[in-house]
């Protein structure tokens, strides 16, 4: 199996609390790795680490390193747009901008710089596509993104992500704010484009899990519990905390 | 408390506050309808667009077309210098500079500007724009003084309106490589466009109006021409009102022609405040 991002020992913390604590473990590349666990278990946390969305609070500090492409994405060195062009993410609540459809996805591309009309109408189509959302909505690339709906705001956002070519997506929760119908286009979506990206899922819930996660990480008072394939957790975790939880004891 | 007394409270309360609502409208209505009632005589097109002159009883004749000009050219000139600075400076507030000792006393010092009183920004732009820099009794003079009126309202509305904006969208444009000027300029500062639109218009309606920052730096109370350029003295309403009330040979001549120009003035800032409302019912209705 590939690695494509590798966490050392990675610790995080806001002021004086600490919210993740020694986590190790290795993200298999084109696959979908879901993190679950009870809230407040630092699986929020851990997803805006990779991409150093906590880095513009000023009491966020960590330890450790997650490695990739060989090179440590929270040090210094590291520039923090290249980082995010790699690894791309989709939010708890859809957030498109208040702008066009066709102006949200073509976003990414123009703050890096494109200007041409042929690949940007290109991208439009084929990251509409990949988020199964441009026929519904091919005809009408030019209505305010606020006028779908919540679904297909979200499918949006993921379109958007993917129009600056992630290696990685990180999804914190993408279903959470939306119904049972609209989550399932989601997860077809995300197993579909998994198999060129790599697909980190926060999700609280363990069906999400098992029906479109490879890999699972359980989290619990943000130590890693337990990392395995997804069968392997669901059927026969190791740990009796993982058992306790998948099984509704807690969270 | 039985039932009986409660209703009796809620009726006291309720009619309190009636009668202190109704006393605020009356207030202003008899404002409002006493420049009507007195203004509306002198108003004829002739009266918006001639020139000022008055004969050798004291009798003012002719129009206020200059001092409308006068008006919205140091009104205008003032936004040109105010917005860019206010907006930028709002922006920074919000965006750039949201804690610490030094920004919280600029922040305090912007809103104590906002206090302090206009004849105050009147000396201020005496001594420095029309002396110091050496540009005169000017249009200009007068229209750097307002813009420094004008700057507060801009700058605390554009912070607040940034402010407003969801840190969502923030979070969005930084997910995709975006840099901080990048999503402050192209998707923070479109949303809250249309209230720093409204802060802009505001602080417009209240710098037309002013009388005591363009007393000492430019106005002067008869030109007998349209003003044509930004080194001239000129003529604007609201010091006109003054002129006419306090320096006519004949001031009972005069009244009238000054509630015709109150009016005037009454109805350019009422038409700012409208457009304020259009916009904002109308951007609302676009988000």
């Amino acid at each position: 199996m590939d690695v494509d991002l590798k966490i050392e020992n990675l610790s995080v913390y806001f002021g004086q609390k600490q919210i993740l604590d020694s986590i190790s473990f290795e993200i298999p590349a084109r696959s979908i790795t879901a993190i679950i666990g009870p809230s407040g278990c630092g699986k929020s946390t851990f997803v805006r680490t990779i991409n150093r969305m906590n880095d513009r609070f000023d009491d966020f500090s960590h330890k450790g390193s997650i490695i990739f492409d060989g090179k440590d994405v929270l040090s210094n060195d590291y520039p923090v747009e290249e980082l995010r062009k790699k690894i791309g993410m989709v939010f708890q609540k859809p957030n498109p901008f208040p702008k066009s459809i066709y102006e949200n996805v073509v976003f990414g591309l123009k703050i890096h710089g494109v200007k041409d009309r042929k690949i940007l109408d290109e991208t439009v189509k084929s990251s509409l596509e990949s988020a199964s959302l441009y026929d519904q909505v091919k005809d009408r690339l030019s209505m305010n993104a606020y006028k779908l709906s919540g679904g297909q705001q979200q499918r949006l956002c993921i379109a958007r992500a993917l129009a600056i070519k992630p290696e990685i997506l990180l999804l914190d929760e993408p279903t959470s704010a939306i119904d049972p119908l609209a989550t399932k286009q989601i997860e077809e979506v995300l197993e579909q484009i998994s198999k060129e990206i790599t697909i980190l899922i926060v999700t609280h819930n363990i069906q999400q899990a098992a029906r479109i996660a490879d890999y699972i990480a359980f989290f619990y008072m943000g130590k890693l519990v337990e990392f395995s394939k997804a069968e392997k957790i669901l059927n026969a975790p190791n740990e009796k905390l993982t058992d306790d939880y998948l099984t509704g004891m807690y969270g | 408390m039985s039932f009986k007394k409660r209703m009796l409270k809620q009726r006291i309360a309720f009619l309190s506050l009636s009668i202190v609502s109704i006393g605020i409208l009356f207030a202003i209505g008899s404002i409002f309808a006493l420049i009507l009632v007195n203004g509306l005589g002198v108003l004829n097109w002739n009266f918006l667009i001639s020139i000022t002159s008055f004969d050798f009883k004291g009798v003012t004749h002719g129009g206020i077309g200059p001092a409308i000009a006068g008006t919205f050219m140091v009104t205008g000139l003032g936004l040109v210098f105010a917005v860019p600075v206010g907006i930028l400076a709002g922006i920074y507030l919000s965006e750039y500079r949201s804690k610490g000792k030094i920004f919280n006393v600029l922040r305090m010092m912007v809103a104590n500007l906002a206090g302090v009183p206009s004849v105050v920004h009147g000396l201020f732009g005496l001594a420095v724009f029309a002396v110091l820099f050496k540009f005169g009794l000017s249009i200009l003079s007068s229209a750097l003084t307002l813009s420094i009126l004008a700057l507060p309202i801009i700058i605390m509305t554009t912070e607040n309106a940034m402010r407003d904006v969801p840190n969502d969208l923030r979070e969005a444009s930084y997910s995709l490589g975006a840099k901080k000027w990048q999503s402050a300029l192209l998707v923070v500062f479109p949303v809250a466009a249309s209230k720093i639109m409204t802060g802009v218009i505001l602080a417009s309606a209240r710098i037309a109006g002013e009388t005591a920052p363009i007393l000492f730096t430019g106005a002067t109370l008869y030109l007998a021409h349209y003003p044509t350029a930004i080194n001239q003295q000129f003529m604007a309403l609201p010091y006109m009102i003054y002129g006419l009330m306090t320096t006519s040979i004949n001031i009972s001549a005069s009244t009238n022609f000054a509630y015709g120009i109150a009016l005037v003035l009454i109805t350019l800032i009422a038409l700012m405040n409208i457009a304020i409302v259009i916009f904002r019912s109308k951007t609302r209705k676009n988000s």
